[in-house]
């Protein structure tokens, strides 16, 4: 991804991101885009440094008894690269999420 | 996973078991992360919705559909897939490439000097058949040309009055322009110099849209009336003239001012309307000045009637219409051809203009040669790809092992294909970018090398599209090389390769098979290449051996444009006799003669003028014609051209005496057949009067154009009664002429500073110009034939040492069961020459499918020339023979004990 800039897609994933969902399938959720686009999305982000990655404590997995989950968080530049984006989807300034609450699943 | 357990998901967990197939496809070094956040997120919603008591068959389903857009999660990582397995095959290659050096060494420069010949070779292609013209929209401009079928005269120019006609003519062309190139005297502060100057119509600039670099060129409008006397003197109108950039450095040392100052030519001040830049060179680079030239100015005084139509001098170059074909504009033109014949029938009956582009025009004379070196350098580097793939074969067959062990361990046969594949292009870049290096020092020797009759040179560069070129050679090189061993390295049966241990004496049938065709095919590209070079050396022993029909040794020639104001009115007579007299008075000088034309030269001006037996009517139509030339009486002796029949020209024959021609002998035979042509009347129309001249003498033909050209009909009329301003002198020395030169322009200078000595040369230096470009294409196609031969040999060496050497046991076996090493000679000798006469039989047949390709280059020599065939033939096979007699040699040296020990 580098310089150049952020698909639409790749926007809305790191807004989600940036309002605190931090696991894929949260995104998934969030955002309403398929897993076949946010997971690549995911990974061109972290490539391009505007989120990292990272693997949740192994007891809490232990605990539910599946393997650790991974989560993004976002970076300064990530923040940048957002409020750029934003500039340039003006759909997303409307759809500024309010930060995540817990909630249930919806559907699945 | 294993198996098992995978099988029970499918039924209990099917969304977590599509996770694990998918991940299949993931590459390896990311499979395990991947699979692991699929599958905990998966889990994770699971156990949520179990929570809360919501893991219906609806939301089961919800899992298993978005497990399923894993699939194209996954299919997004493949280009990562490829990335890693490439740099792991380039990590590879590079390494087996460096362990194997001598392998690699001599693979490189054999496609480095292929790749190399093809680039330096294309880039020449590229930019002189290829690249348009340095001109705005240079694909409409064209040249016009006059031919005569039923008189055999072609490509001529147009006649001034054809061509007014022509330029008023609606529709045929946006513009056009006509031109007549001469030399002129400059004089001024500077030393006198004889300059080559073009003088153009009005419309010259406008046709080729060319701009001044600075200063301007000049517009129709500005050069109303600029007249010429009918030498091409200046007579009347604005004195405005457009200089070149050479000129510019040249005689104004690149000042800034030089717009608007004046240039003394033939003693007539001009004014410098602008200056071109440097790489404009129309009509050549020669050419240093474009003089305006009013042509029905120039002719109104002389002719009632407009000017003359049967005057074929013109240069025409012409724009087409926007959006016209070239077949239409040719159309329109024979239309217009047509229309001229008939309303002017004595002048133009059978003539037609014709269009030739104007690319065309400037390379079409070098086409053939160049093609002909494209398909050479492109054997040339098939050859070499053969050879590359031999020598990657021999390395498959060692490296079986190791892909069989690859095979073992889980690569699949794409795979293995792929890495070897990775190899053979990587060598073959490193090949291309060694041989683009080659390519950029060897254009420079190339360029150097190259006769001066090749035109554009001096625009050859590597540019985008011949890195492109060397690209996609490169590349091709690469798979043609690679393919065939990477198609059987992957072939290879895994188990009996491993059982086998090393890689063994079994010679695979298809690889020897495909090794054996590679060595036909070598040798038949170089047999081609060998009877291409042969032919030209037989069409440049008969071009060298041709008699041109005079002495061609120790002869000085110049060219003297003299000034019209000064020595018109036949005053020029004079000068040339007293310049004669002082030449002959030089130490060292044999005799002096001033002509018109000198043979070899292509410098003067030729007449070619009808002609008529005197006391016959004066034919109606366009009539037979005939070259006239003027000179002096020593010209004959002083050349060598011996008399047939008569008398040569004396001091006599003077413009008050009677007016006498000498003919050439096939001239003579031609009028008047079994007849003596001496004493017998002929008019020619010539000038403006036509009289009858009387013929007292006959000279051997010879050939002036060149050695290519036939003799021409000639007609020789004393300068002392036709006297003519710019002639040739040629000076016979009984030393080395060109010590000559500096005394020949001093004595010219001493007589008048104002006129100028050019294109001083000797004869011998003139012819060997004049077939240059023969040597030029005899060097190359030598050169590359020779490159083949060696390579192709080397080729044939190489297949037949790795059979022997595979066959060792065999030849022990042999030799212990009574074999004599003759039997085993002749067993290796047979199967080598067996190749080389295949190959041989298959070169003979493609050298004879390349004829259309040499015909237009050689001279006497048919291109299946069965003496050359056969010798190219002969020399191959012997060439070959040794090649495969070390090898064979070897295997009679056998020691039966040692190979049978061998296993």
């Amino acid at each position: 991804m580098g310089k150049g800039f952020l698909s639409y897609a790749a926007a809305a994933v790191l807004q989600a991101v940036a309002t605190g969902y931090q696991y894929g399938f949260d995104i998934i959720d969030i955002t309403g885009l398929p897993g076949g686009t946010v997971y690549p999305a995911l990974r061109r982000l972290e490539s391009a440094g505007y989120v990292t990655s990272k693997w949740e404590k192994h007891s809490i997995a232990q605990a539910e008894q599946r393997p650790p989950r991974k989560y993004y968080e976002m970076t300064r530049v990530g923040h940048e690269a957002l409020a750029e984006a934003v500039k340039r989807y003006r759909l997303l300034e409307q759809t500024l999420l309010d930060k995540k609450r817990d909630q249930k699943p919806s559907r699945a | 996973m294993p198996v098992f357990s995978l099988r029970k998901q499918f039924f209990t967990k099917p969304h977590l078991w599509l996770i694990a197939v998918i991940g299949v496809i993931v590459p390896r070094r990311l499979r395990a992360d991947w699979r692991q956040e699929w599958e905990a997120e998966l889990r994770y919603r699971e156990r949520l919705l179990a929570e809360w008591d919501r893991l219906d068959w609806r939301n089961k389903f919800e899992l298993l559909r978005r497990s399923a857009s894993a699939f194209w999660d996954a299919l997004c990582l493949q280009p990562e897939r490829w990335e890693d397995e490439m740099i792991q095959d380039l990590r590879f290659g590079a390494r087996m490439l460096l362990k194997h050096k001598g392998f690699t060494t001599i693979a490189t420069l054999t496609l480095a000097l292929g790749i190399g010949a093809n680039t330096a070779i294309f880039s020449v292609v590229n930019s002189v058949l290829l690249n348009p013209l340095p001109f705005e929209q240079a694909d409409r401009l064209v040249m016009v040309w006059d031919n005569n079928a039923e008189l055999d005269r072609r490509h001529e120019g147009p006649s001034p009055g054809n061509y007014q006609d022509l330029r008023n003519a609606a529709g045929v062309f946006e513009t056009s322009a006509a031109w007549y190139v001469t030399a002129r005297a400059l004089t001024g502060e500077q030393d006198a110099e004889q300059a080559q100057c073009a003088l153009v119509t009005p419309d010259f600039f406008t046709t080729l849209r060319a701009q001044a670099a600075s200063g301007g060129v000049f517009s129709a409008a500005e050069t109303q009336g600029v007249a010429m006397t009918l030498a091409t003197q200046y007579a009347a109108g604005d004195r405005m003239v457009v200089i070149s950039d050479a000129l510019w450095r040249r005689r104004f040392g690149s000042s800034p001012d030089t717009v608007g100052r004046a240039i003394t030519i033939n003693g007539v001040d001009w004014r410098v309307k602008g200056i071109m830049p440097p790489q404009f060179a129309m009509p050549d680079r020669e050419v240093d000045l474009w003089i305006p030239w009013d042509l029905s100015r120039t002719y109104a005084p002389r002719f009632a009637d407009g000017p003359p139509r049967d005057f074929r001098f013109l240069k025409i170059i012409a724009r087409l219409q926007p959006g016209q074909t070239l077949e239409h504009a040719q159309a329109r033109l024979t239309a217009f051809s047509i229309g001229l014949a008939e309303r002017h029938p004595k002048e133009n009956k059978g003539w037609r203009l014709q269009l030739t582009p104007m690319l065309e025009e400037q390379v079409g004379e070098t086409r053939p040669l160049l093609l002909l070196l494209l398909t050479a350098v492109a054997m040339v580097l098939l050859i070499a790809c053969a050879n590359v793939a031999s020598l990657w074969l021999t390395r498959a067959a060692g490296r079986r092992r190791e892909a069989a062990v690859r095979a073992a361990i889980g690569a699949t046969r794409a795979r293995l294909v792929r890495q070897w594949l990775t190899e053979s292009l990587l060598l073959a870049l490193l090949g291309g970018a060694i041989g683009l290096a080659m390519a950029r020092y060897g254009l420079t020797a190339l360029l150097s090398l190259a006769p001066a009759g090749i035109p554009r040179l001096d625009e050859v560069a590597i540019d985008r599209r011949v890195l492109i070129f060397t690209l996609g050679v490169t590349a091709l090189t690469g798979l043609l090389t690679g393919l065939f061993p990477a198609w059987r390295n992957a072939r290879t049966e895994l188990a009996t390769t491993l059982k086998e241990g090393q890689a063994s004496g079994a010679v695979g049938g298809a690889s020897q098979r495909f090794r054996h065709a590679l060595v036909v095919a070598e040798i038949a590209l170089a047999l081609a290449l060998l009877v291409g070079a042969g032919l030209l050396t037989r069409s440049f022993a008969r071009l060298i051996a041709v008699e041109p029909g005079f002495d061609t040794r120790n002869l000085l020639t110049m060219h003297i444009s003299l000034n019209g104001q000064t020595y018109g009115r036949g005053k020029s007579g004079t000068y040339y006799q007293q310049l004669l007299e002082r030449l002959r008075a030089l130490p060292g000088v044999v005799s002096a003669a001033a002509v018109t034309t000198l043979p070899m030269s292509s410098v003067g001006t030729d007449f070619v003028r009808p002609y008529w037996r005197a006391g016959e009517p004066e034919p109606s139509a366009a009539a037979d014609a005939v070259s006239i030339r003027m000179a002096t009486p020593e010209y004959l002796p002083t050349l060598g051209i011996p008399l047939i029949a008569g008398r040569n020209f004396t001091a006599q024959d003077r413009a008050e005496t009677t007016a006498v021609i000498i003919v050439s002998q096939s001239f003579a035979n031609k009028v008047w057949p079994g007849e003596s042509a001496v004493g017998k009347q002929l008019t020619l129309d010539y000038t403006r009067d036509k009289y009858a001249y009387e013929v007292v003498g006959v000279t051997r033909d010879i050939r002036y154009y060149g050695l290519k050209s036939q003799p021409q009909a000639e007609v020789f009329i004393p300068h002392a009664q036709n006297t003519y301003l710019p002639m040739n002198v040629v000076v016979r020395t009984a030393v080395d002429p060109a010590q000559l030169v500096g005394a020949v322009r001093r004595v010219a200078r001493e007589m008048d500073a104002a006129q100028p000595v050019s294109q001083v040369n000797t004869m011998e230096r003139l012819i060997r110009r004049s077939i240059a470009p023969d040597r030029f294409a005899l060097a190359l196609l030598g050169l590359l034939a020779l490159l083949a031969l060696l390579l192709a040999n080397v080729g044939i060496y190489g297949v037949l040492s790795y059979t022997v050497a595979a066959r060792t046991h065999e030849i022990g076996v042999r030799l212990a069961l009574g074999a004599t090493s003759r039997d085993v000679l002749r067993l290796a000798l047979g199967q080598g020459m067996r190749l080389a006469l295949m190959g041989i039989a298959i070169g003979l047949l493609s050298a004879c499918a390349l004829t259309r390709l040499m015909q237009p280059l050689l001279f006497g020599v048919s291109a299946t020339d069965p003496l050359t065939l056969s010798v190219g033939a002969l020399s191959l096979g012997l060439v070959a023979w040794l090649a495969c007699y070390l090898p064979a040699r070897r295997a009679t040296k056998v020691d039966p004990l040692v190979a049978l020990r061998h296993d």
